[in-house]
This record gives structure tokens, C-alpha cells and sequence, in this order.
């Protein structure tokens, strides 16, 4: 019994260079996982409101199967049952003297289809909060559909679509310790195999647990800024550029934020 | 009046939604320079004419003509062929249009609205562009609004703003549709004043409206719509003074 605070100090203060590279590795798998769901997201988002119905359909399927599917349950089946079937093995691959793990390829994967999903839920309906009044307007002044797109409809939506897409990601850093089944060295796989050796398995749960709080922190101070950007044209004082939405988000919250014209 | 070429030609021109005919062979022509103004009750098919103009509805039968251009289609063997997207978006860039609900782009500043499109589909430099803008802005009176948000603007300003950016693509053909229904009785006078003013610079304008006494004072022509028909047509004297038909004097009332 008891609490060494030793130990956890010294761990807090010192994590050591095996523990900083797993938790790059959770990072880096939680970033590389949300921007390729992100990019399915978009695919799919916009083919659920595709003309062409087989498309609408192809890409419901998908949301459906896969939303109906527990993640980790994705994880192993990315990573060992592709294998077993022997339809596909991830193998290590080394980019400039930097070796990708095969579980962190299937891991990125398999999160990444998962995040996939829901993202395009997300964006199906930031896209569809978009006034169809905008559009007209845009065509009107002559801009064809891509154009409308990526110029009135993508940053409109975008307004709608950042604040789930950050809950997401604030999911996504903590889902990443289910990649330790399939062997991803990461924070808290690390953590059960150091508590094993050390026994001190309390102790490290709360550090591995301050870790991911840190990390979800942070991303809730990025975040902030970024909708903070996003939310230029309804502040009371309109922030221009990065810098500015920093030190608004940071400086000038309280009661000026909500403020809606 | 001119006896040039008419630069709007509608020939017999029909549109359904579905099994309901909401346009039944509207034919009408305004000639370049020509300000034109659609009056009638709702749901008489006014506001769908005016869409058809610029496609942001198709019609069916009938063909309409900007300039000699063929609108949405192209004719080939007396058949109608719809034209691709491409060639619609082409056609489109030379008519301007103003909305009832404004739809300025709500994350952009006004003058981001105003610059948007010269710069991405005219292909302009931002700083020709910004320059045009501020001229037309001046012009609206919003030049100190430049770099507000819609958001922080009254709805006549945002209609003028509006009507400031569908100038900026220097169109041949200006569209309104009921630019102040969205208006309280205030602000509409501001924004009518600016549609008067671009009426004397000799643009062509189509106005659907329910400003009555606008419409005697700015047009050249009236039209009265009804049941998706053309009933009445001819200028404002003609139309509010004596001889009026039954029809007309039926609509009239109900309107004052």
C-alpha cells in the first residue's frame, strides 16, 4: 500500500526518451488518423448528397457498417485479420531512416476509417446548414460548381463542421491507447508494460491519465483559437489573421465571446 | 426606346414544377437600356420568370433569349438540347442578380464580396478589383462599410452592398428580385433610391416588385403577372391612369 511520490514525481518531471517516443507516437497517430478520416469524411459527406443515387447509396453503406462496428474490434481485424485471411499484411516500411510499424500503419488505418465515418456525418451536415440562398448568390455572379465549393460552401460549412471535427479529435487522442492491443507502442501500452516490471501500476495509471489530459488541454486551447477565426464575422470586434484570433481567444473571452448579432 | 435588337426575348415560354405549369408561354421582350418592372400577386410566377433568366430554374417549352444568346439550351433541329454547366456558368456572368434575402457571403467583408467574383471568374487583379469596389461602394453610400461583416449591417445596407456586388461583374442585365420585401419601410426608400439612380445610368434592369409607386416612377414598362400568365403590359401612364381593364383594377386594389 501507499502512494511513492518519489517515483511519481520523477516520472512526471523525467518521462525519459522510451516514453516521449510513445507519446509521439500517440500524437502522431491521432493527427495522421483525424486528417485522413477527415479526408473520408469530406468524400463521403459530399457523396451522401451525391445526384447519383448508387454513389448516396455506396457511401451510407459505408457510415452505416462502420459506425456499427466497435473500433477496436476494426483495430484487430485492420491488423491481424486482413492476415489471417490473407488478403493483406501491413509490413514495417522505412522512409528516410524512419521505420513506420506495421501496427501503426493498421492503426492509422483502422482509427482513420472509424473517424471516417462520423466525420462524414459531420460534414453532410455542415454542408447542408449551408443557405441554398449563398449558392445562388454565387452562381449568379458566374462561379461554377467547383469554385462555389471550395469558395462559399467549404469555409460556410466549415464553421459548422469545426467544433464536432475538435470534440472528435479531443476522442481520437484518447482512442489511440486501444492501438496497444494490436501492439502499438504507445503511452499506455508503455504504461502496462512498465507497471508490470515495476508494480507501481497506480502510480502510472495517474501519470499516463495526466498525460492524455494534457494533451486534450492543449487541443482545447487550439481549438478555441480556431474558432475563434472562424467566428470573425460575428465578434463584436473582427479578428484578422491568426495572431489576432490568439490573443482574442486568450485575452477578451469573457462575455465578448458569445456574443451573437 | 431603342429599335436595336431587344436584349431579353422571351418566345412562349413554359415551366412546371413537376405536374403544376407555373409559367404558361410568358412571352415578353426588353429592349437594351429598358427598365422593366413584374408586378403581380404571389405564386403568379414573377420571381420563377426571373430565375429562368439567369438559370437558377430551367424552363421546359418556349425560348428565351439574353443578348443572342439562347438561354439553357441549344437548338438543334428545332429540339431543345440542354446546354452543360459550363456553358450555363458562361452565360450567367453578364447578368447580374439581387436577391430578397441579399445573401451576401456572410464570412466574407463586404468588399470580399464585392472583389470575390471579379477576381476569381473575371480573372482580375485584387487591387483592380478593390479599387472598382470602393468606387461602387461609394456609389451605394457604404464606403465606411467596407470592411464590416453582413452580419453587423442593417438590411438596406446589405441590399445596397448586394447590389453593389452584382455591379462589380459589369452585367448587361441587371435582375431584381423583389429587392425590398425583406425591408421595413425605412431602409426600402435608401435601397430604391439606388435602384432609381442605376435606372438613369441607361442599365437594363428587370425588377419584380410590390412597390407600386416605385415601379410608375422608375419603369419604362410595366408588366402584371397572374396564373403564371402575362396579363397586362404597357408604360407606368397606361397602366395607374385611366382605362385601366377589370383585371388590372382588380389587382391594383388589392395591392393599396
Amino acid at each position: 500500500m501507499g502512494f511513492d511520490w518519489s517515483f511519481f514525481f520523477d516520472r512526471l518531471i523525467n518521462p525519459g526518451d522510451v516514453y516521449l517516443l510513445a507519446l509521439g507516437r500517440t500524437i502522431a497517430m491521432a493527427v495522421l488518423a483525424m486528417a485522413l478520416g477527415l479526408l473520408i469524411g469530406i468524400v463521403v459527406g459530399f457523396g451522401r448528397l451525391s445526384r447519383y443515387k448508387p454513389i448516396a447509396w455506396l457511401c451510407a453503406f459505408y457510415v452505416w457498417l462502420v459506425r456499427g462496428i466497435p473500433v477496436l474490434v476494426l483495430l484487430v481485424f485492420f491488423f491481424s485479420g486482413l492476415a489471417a485471411a490473407g488478403f493483406f499484411r501491413f509490413s514495417d516500411i522505412t522512409i528516410l531512416g524512419f521505420t513506420i510499424g506495421a501496427s501503426f500503419q493498421a492503426a492509422v488505418i483502422a482509427l482513420a476509417i472509424h473517424e471516417g465515418a462520423y466525420m462524414a456525418e459531420i460534414v453532410r451536415n455542415g454542408i447542408q446548414a449551408v443557405a441554398r440562398g449563398q449558392i445562388e448568390a454565387a452562381k449568379s455572379l458566374g462561379m461554377g460548381a467547383w469554385m462555389v465549393t471550395r469558395r462559399i460552401v467549404l469555409p460556410q460549412a466549415s464553421r459548422v463542421i469545426i467544433p464536432p471535427l475538435g470534440n472528435d479529435f479531443n476522442h481520437m487522442l484518447k482512442t489511440t491507447s486501444l492501438a496497444s492491443v494490436i501492439g502499438v507502442q504507445e503511452i499506455f501500452l508503455l504504461t502496462e508494460s512498465m507497471s508490470a516490471a515495476t508494480f507501481k501500476t497506480f502510480e502510472l495509471l495517474i501519470l499516463v491519465s495526466i498525460n492524455y489530459l494534457l494533451l486534450t488541454t492543449i487541443w482545447n486551447i487550439v481549438q478555441g483559437i480556431i474558432e475563434t477565426k472562424l467566428r470573425a464575422h460575428e465578434l463584436d470586434t473582427p479578428v484578422r489573421g491568426w495572431g489576432q484570433s490568439i490573443s482574442y481567444y486568450l485575452l477578451a473571452r469573457p462575455g465578448a465571446e458569445d456574443r451573437r448579432a | 426606346m431603342s429599335t436595336s435588337k431587344p436584349l431579353v426575348r422571351a418566345e412562349k415560354v413554359d415551366k412546371w414544377f413537376g405536374r403544376h405549369q407555373v409559367l404558361k408561354g410568358v412571352s415578353l421582350t426588353v429592349e437594351k437600356g429598358e427598365v422593366v418592372s413584374i408586378i403581380g400577386p404571389s405564386g403568379s410566377g414573377k420571381s420563377t420568370f426571373l430565375r429562368c433568366v439567369n438559370q437558377l430554374e430551367t424552363y421546359q417549352e418556349g425560348r428565351l433569349y439574353v443578348g443572342d444568346q439562347l438561354i439553357g439550351y441549344e437548338e438543334q433541329n428545332g429540339r431543345l438540347v440542354a446546354l452543360n454547366n459550363r456553358q450555363i456558368v458562361a452565360q450567367r456572368r453578364h447578368i447580374g442578380m439581387v436577391f430578397q434575402q441579399f445573401n451576401l457571403f456572410w464570412h466574407m467583408t463586404v468588399l470580399e464580396n464585392i472583389v470575390e467574383a471579379p477576381i476569381m471568374v473575371l480573372g482580375q487583379s485584387r487591387e483592380q478589383a478593390t479599387a472598382k469596389a470602393m468606387e461602387l461602394l461609394a456609389r451605394v453610400g457604404l464606403a465606411e462599410k467596407a470592411h464590416a461583416y453582413p452580419m453587423k449591417l442593417s438590411g438596406g445596407q446589405q441590399q445596397r452592398a448586394a447590389i453593389a456586388r452584382a455591379l462589380a461583374m459589369n452585367p448587361e442585365l441587371m435582375l431584381f428580385d423583389e429587392p425590398t420585401s425583406a425591408l421595413d419601410p425605412e431602409t426600402t426608400g435608401e435601397v430604391l433610391a439606388v435602384i432609381g439612380e442605376l435606372a438613369k445610368t441607361g442599365m437594363t434592369m428587370i425588377i419584380v416588385t410590390h412597390e407600386m409607386g416605385f415601379a410608375r416612377q422608375v419603369s419604362d414598362r410595366i408588366v402584371l403577372m397572374e396564373d403564371g400568365m402575362i396579363q397586362h403590359e404597357g408604360p407606368p401612364e397606361a397602366f395607374f391612369g385611366e382605362g385601366q381593364s377589370p383585371r388590372l383594377k382588380a389587382f391594383l386594389s388589392t395591392i393599396h
